[in-house]
């Protein structure tokens, strides 16, 4: 079968945009998952959440996608510090975390079934023609959803690796991942620091849940089939490595959808697998070049 | 072969429990308490199958409903393609999950960095391919499910229910001697050495590696087995509901509920979250029963983080203690 130049690129270009918004789901991941020890997969259930709500606030109160974000970004991050809070309490160790956040996400994929209904939810219709209608770029087209996407990918993306590496906020993160007991004994406050990073993450699902919205229709099942692409993109990018997680995730998409070109659509999450397995065996590998190559903390077993 | 005197005791319980139930369901249950009997030993044997591994080593795994799901699905096409007895669609299941637990074991094991959250994941990892390649290879399943009710119904397993609950029987009693076992031997013992501290076993001269893939095939292959009556008593094989990720949500409950301190820990958890299950299923819709399902597992992980068997011990030891005081 062949394939044109054209198909090729447009199909290329879908998956850097896609990607975009795997890795910002991924971000809030990577981080909690990397630095607070927590591989939360209620933060996909948010981002769920976050989607839902998006819909309703528009096509309820007729509001603009964007201003959606004012009241879902403060309430999810109230969310995070939330949960958090209770992991504290509770003195969760990682796999009895691990647990929970497998339980909360079950709990979540029922109760917006329950108030949402199981089927399909489509935004589509309630958006601008301005949102909605593709650009031509040369010969690729391209949806404005999907330059929303990618600029909010860039920003939250951007800012959290920003912080981490150049503030006095990001280094105490650092220090906490790399010894908490040391680090609490130079002054770091680990329980707020925790917190705020939990609230942060949880906010960054309510962005990328608006951006959800607008991308795809909405079921309660969505998160299972991110599961994949985002638990490999934060292990591909590193763990708490926001920048990695984004990049692995649009290669991902890119792999994924050229797969679908060649071959069955439906073996195309296999790929993703396959690429973490292979990933895995390669480990020591992997590890070794970036120590070489970086000057980043290679994560703490 | 010397009986260890320890184990004497478990052993006849258990088997005077499984004999008893074997005798007394079948012959005098209705047929709701024979089918709601069946689906309570099935999750005893899963339960029991994940503790074994799991709940002695710590590393707890997400794959354990893909094992029981291998095994559905084998045994459904053992009985749709061939015309062998159900035994060998049984060992089939058996079989199929064991070395699908092996290869996976092999790997994962191989390397001390897959401990803890990143073993989770790859289990659950592994629930997602199996699911893709089952769906996709006709043989098994190719995405329209499968019809068994129509191919056993005249062989003795598919003639009615209470066959299938003393299969079930069999399989608890299987289940539950292995466990016990795996709690008292010299194997448990470097299971459980393996959960408290790895590289310290290691260094003790405890091969940790061929522990964990032995236990984990042997683990692999009961939830196998148990899928094979499933196959059976489901009637229509179907992706969706036999990999729900619910079954290894539910099988970790049951473990940690029940606690895993003692082998007898998620019999009880079984026990608990099967009733709790029944009776919240006259809601109606199962929405609400799935919630409170999750919340309780929340619940129950803050409050009781040893399950109720290890609240029991407490409480006992407790006693012990006033009593040598006095």
């Amino acid at each position: 079968m062949s394939v044109s130049t054209l198909a090729l690129a447009q199909t290329l270009l879908n998956g850097v945009f896609l990607g975009c918004l795997f890795g910002t789901i991924a971000l809030g991941l990577t981080m909690k998952w990397g630095h607070l020890g927590v591989p939360d997969f209620f933060h996909l259930s948010l981002t769920l959440l976050g989607a839902y709500l998006t819909y309703t606030l528009v096509t309820e109160l007729l509001w603009s996608p964007f201003l959606t974000l004012v009241v879902t970004i403060p309430v999810f991050f109230l969310l995070g510090v939330a949960v958090q809070w209770f992991f504290h309490i509770i003195k969760a160790e990682a796999f009895t975390s691990l647990l929970l956040t497998f339980a909360l996400f079950i709990v979540t994929e029922s109760v917006v079934s329950m108030i949402w209904s199981p089927d399909l939810l489509s935004l589509r219709r309630w958006l601008s023609d301005d949102l909605t209608q593709s650009a031509k770029v040369g010969d690729l087209s391209v949806a404005p959803i999907d330059l929303v996407a990618l600029v909010v990918a860039l920003l939250l993306v951007g800012a959290s690796a920003y912080a981490l590496h150049r503030t006095r906020w990001g280094r105490a993160v650092q220090a906490m991942r790399q010894d908490g007991q040391v680090a609490e004994a130079f002054g770091v406050q680990i329980v707020p620091i925790a917190l705020v990073m939990s609230g942060l993450a949880a906010g960054s699902a309510a962005a990328a849940g608006m951006v959800v919205a607008l991308k795809m229709p909405l079921t309660p099942g969505l998160p299972l089939h991110w599961i994949g692409v985002v638990v490999v993109a934060s292990l591909l990018g590193g763990l708490g490595r926001p920048l990695g997680a984004l990049v692995a995730a649009i290669m991902l998409m890119m792999i994924q959808n050229a797969w679908s070109l060649w071959f069955p659509p439906q073996w195309a999450p296999a790929v993703t697998f396959g690429l973490l397995f292979a990933f895995l065996a390669l480990q020591p590998v992997v590890r070794m070049v970036r120590d070489r190559f970086t000057s980043g903390v290679a994560r703490v077993a | 072969m010397s009986l260890d005197p320890s184990l004497r005791r478990p052993l006849a319980i258990l088997l005077a429990g499984v004999v008893l139930a074997m005798v007394v369901v079948p012959a005098f249950g209705t047929n709701f308490q024979v089918t709601f009997g069946f689906q309570f030993l099935i999750w005893i044997c899963l339960a029991l199958s994940w503790s074994m591994f799991s709940g002695n080593s710590g590393y707890a795994s997400f794959g354990h409903g893909v094992f029981f799901g291998i095994g559905t699905y084998i045994a459904a096409a053992v009985l749709r393609e061939t015309d062998l007895p159900f035994v060998v669609a049984l060992l089939a299941a058996g079989v199929v999950a064991g070395l699908l637990a092996l290869v996976v074991g092999l790997a994962v094991f191989a390397s001390p960095r897959f401990a803890g959250d990143l073993f989770g994941l790859i289990t659950l990892a592994m629930a997602f391919i199996v699911m893709t390649i089952v769906s996709n290879v006709s043989f098994l399943d190719g995405g329209t499910g499968v019809f068994v009710r129509e191919h056993v119904t005249d062989m003795w397993i598919g003639s009615s229910t209470r066959h299938l609950f003393i299969v079930a029987a069999l399989l608890v009693l299987l289940c539950g001697v292995v466990s016990i076992l795996a709690s008292t031997t010299r194997w448990g013992a470097a299971l459980r050495s393996i959960r408290d501290d790895e590289a310290v076993a290691e260094s003790l001269g405890v091969p940790t590696y061929r522990y964990k893939v032995v236990t984990f095939v042997i683990s692999g292959a009961l939830a196998g087995l148990a899928g094979a009556p499933q196959a059976v008593y489901l009637g229509y094989v179907e992706v969706g509901t036999v990999f729900a990720l619910t079954i290894p949500l539910f099988v970790i409950m049951m473990a940690i509920l029940g606690g895993m301190t003692s082998w007898w820990g998620p019999v009880v958890g079984a026990a608990v979250v099967v009733t709790l299950r029944e009776a919240l299923l006259g809601i109606g819709s199962p929405e609400p029963a799935q919630v409170i399902v999750g919340l309780s597992l929340v619940a129950v992980i803050a409050v009781m983080p040893h399950g109720i068997s290890g609240f029991v011990s407490r409480l006992s030891s407790l006693k012990t203690v006033r009593g040598g005081a006095r």
